[in-house]
């Protein structure tokens, strides 16, 4: 892709409310604290905005322009953008776009998500997709990856539930996760069955959230906020139909992505000192270890038990509890995950800071059809 | 295993995209899942496609499917949406045609990757408007 012609933009704006169960509030009414967070935070009025980017899976028509009515920011152009998980990812990329050509200079991007009105369970997915006729569910999806996984490399289920454990760790530090108590391999493994072999404490809980950033030029973002984080890359891609005998152990379009992604910027897994992955089940990060480069293929487990992925080592993976703690709420977490590293690059996360954060990635994937990997991939780094 | 597994196994929802008359062929008088193959590239999909989806031509060949195969991953599932009868098991099995088809499995003990299993169909006539077809995979 050609870069040449864009212009640096910054992040000087965040905010979000605490992932968990809100049933008694609407969608506008889930975003609007986390929106007016983000502003406050990039020091504009509601006014300066120029545009909106919202991202969500569920939330219905035009998500963006009721929180835009709420939030006094109503008659600016909105692009309301539904990627699966990676629906506020995609939207940031989209406002990342506008602002590095100079369409705009203040954007806000926000995602929001009500799970819970959906009433639990599994999420629903579309009935005329072959594997979901015959009774495919996210949930067995990466069960098989994980049982696969566990085969081939000679992994155990405690080590699945070691990631949880990591993930609990970390969300107890977090004021703004879903599940802020840690547990131990025991208490997951003990843990009611989902889809073989993943428990129920291996797989994000169902909640609500919201979360949402500002950006602008690099050049002027100075002015605004504390300490602006650049943003150094953002990258899309979307599922690659493979039919035939794919290995599912290998998240291919996180491969891909990131790799655009490394090249494009040239930034590489060894430059990261601090990351947010789709952790939406255990395995999933154990995968992700290796598509993203933090190691060679078969290396996960291993990795995981340095301690390298724990706060305190070398490149600790989702120090907010991921979305195994902090919650899944599907379109809010592409920009949760973005709050949570702008926020460690800027030194602000108390006990589970990262110390020296200078390079941060968010990735988010997601999106379940058959022929697939997975449906869609957002990756952003971030640097100061 | 308990009963309501195997049970679970033909309890398919008739709700979205299950197999028709045109999904199945004839070798002889054996019913098999019916993929097709792209004479232009080669790719082989199920179920069959009139365009092929890696390089959008028309030229699609008829590709009946093995009806023993080897079972890449599985999973039983114990929390799904309310139509269906939990728990029950899934998987994807590699077919000799180079096809990986997705579907229920009847549990039985000792079920591991990289078993072998054969393909079962049998009419679904519960729907007198558009009879279709049922499949699942078995212990080989
Ligand atoms: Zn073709």
């Amino acid at each position: 892709m050609n870069h040449a012609n864009l212009r640096p933009v910054s992040v000087i704006g965040t905010g979000m409310i605490r992932f968990g169960k809100h049933r008694d509030l609407t969608v506008p009414q889930l975003a609007q604290p986390a929106v007016r967070e983000a502003l406050r935070e990039a020091g504009l009025e509601p006014a300066r905005i120029q545009a909106i980017y919202a991202g969500t899976a569920t939330s219905g028509w035009m998500p963006g322009q009721r929180v835009a009515r709420d939030t006094g920011m109503s008659g600016i152009p909105v692009i309301n953008t539904e990627n699966a998980c990676s629906s506020s990812a995609t939207a940031f990329r989209e406002a990342w776009v506008a602002v590095a050509a100079g369409l705009y200079d203040y954007v806000l991007v926000f995602g929001v998500e009500q799970l819970t009105k959906l009433g639990g369970g599994t999420l629903p997915l579309d009935q005329d997709d072959i594997e979901v006729a015959n009774g495919m569910v996210m949930p067995a999806l990466y069960a098989m990856r994980a049982q696969r996984y566990l085969h081939d490399y000679g992994a155990s289920e405690a080590d699945l539930a070691s990631v949880a454990v990591k993930a609990r760790r970390h969300g107890a530090l977090n004021p703004d996760a879903q599940f802020r108590t840690e547990t131990t391999v025991e208490e997951v493994l003990a843990s009611r069955r989902i889809a073989d072999p993943l428990t129920l404490l291996q797989c994000c809980p169902t909640g609500d959230g919201a979360a949402a950033v500002v950006i602008c030029p690099t050049e002027v973002a100075a002015r605004h906020g504390e300490r602006p984080v650049r943003v150094l890359g953002s990258h899309l891609a979307s599922g690659r139909f493979l039919p035939g005998f794919r290995d599912m152990t290998i998240p291919e379009i996180t491969q891909r992505c990131s790799a655009e992604l490394y090249e494009d910027t040239g930034v590489g897994p060894e430059d990261l000192d601090v990351l947010e992955c789709h952790d939406a089940f255990t395995i999933a990060e154990l995968l992700y270890y290796e598509a993203l480069g933090l190691c060679g293929r078969g290396e996960a487990v291993s990795l995981l038990h340095s301690g390298a992925t724990s706060l305190g080592g070398r490149v600790p993976v989702n120090p907010s509890g991921g979305l195994l703690s902090k919650g899944h709420p599907v379109g809010a977490s592409g920009a949760a995950q973005i709050v949570e590293v702008v926020r460690q690059l800027q030194g602000r996360c108390g006990p589970r800071q990262v110390d020296g954060a200078k390079v941060g990635l968010t990735h988010v994937t997601g999106g379940g059809t058959s022929g697939f990997d997975h449906g869609a991939c957002a990756i952003h780094l971030f640097g100061v | 295993m308990p009963d309501s597994n195997a049970a679970a196994v033909r309890m398919a929802p008739r709700t979205g995209r299950q197999l028709r008359e045109g999904d199945v062929a004839w070798v002889g008088s054996e019913p098999r899942l019916r993929a097709a193959r792209c004479l232009d590239c080669d790719t082989r999909v199920f179920p069959a496609a009139t365009v092929c989806p890696s390089c959008n031509g028309e030229r699609m060949a008829e590709l009946p499917l093995s009806d023993t195969g080897t079972l890449y991953a599985f999973s039983t599932v114990h929390i799904a949406p309310a139509m269906w009868q939990t728990p029950y098991t899934i998987g994807y099995v590699d077919l000799p045609e180079g096809v990986r088809v997705f579907g229920k499995i009847e549990p039985v003990a000792g079920l591991a990757p990289d078993a072998r299993v054969r393909v079962c169909l049998e009419q679904a006539d519960d729907d007198a408007q558009a009879p279709g077809w049922r499949y699942w995979f078995a212990a080989a």
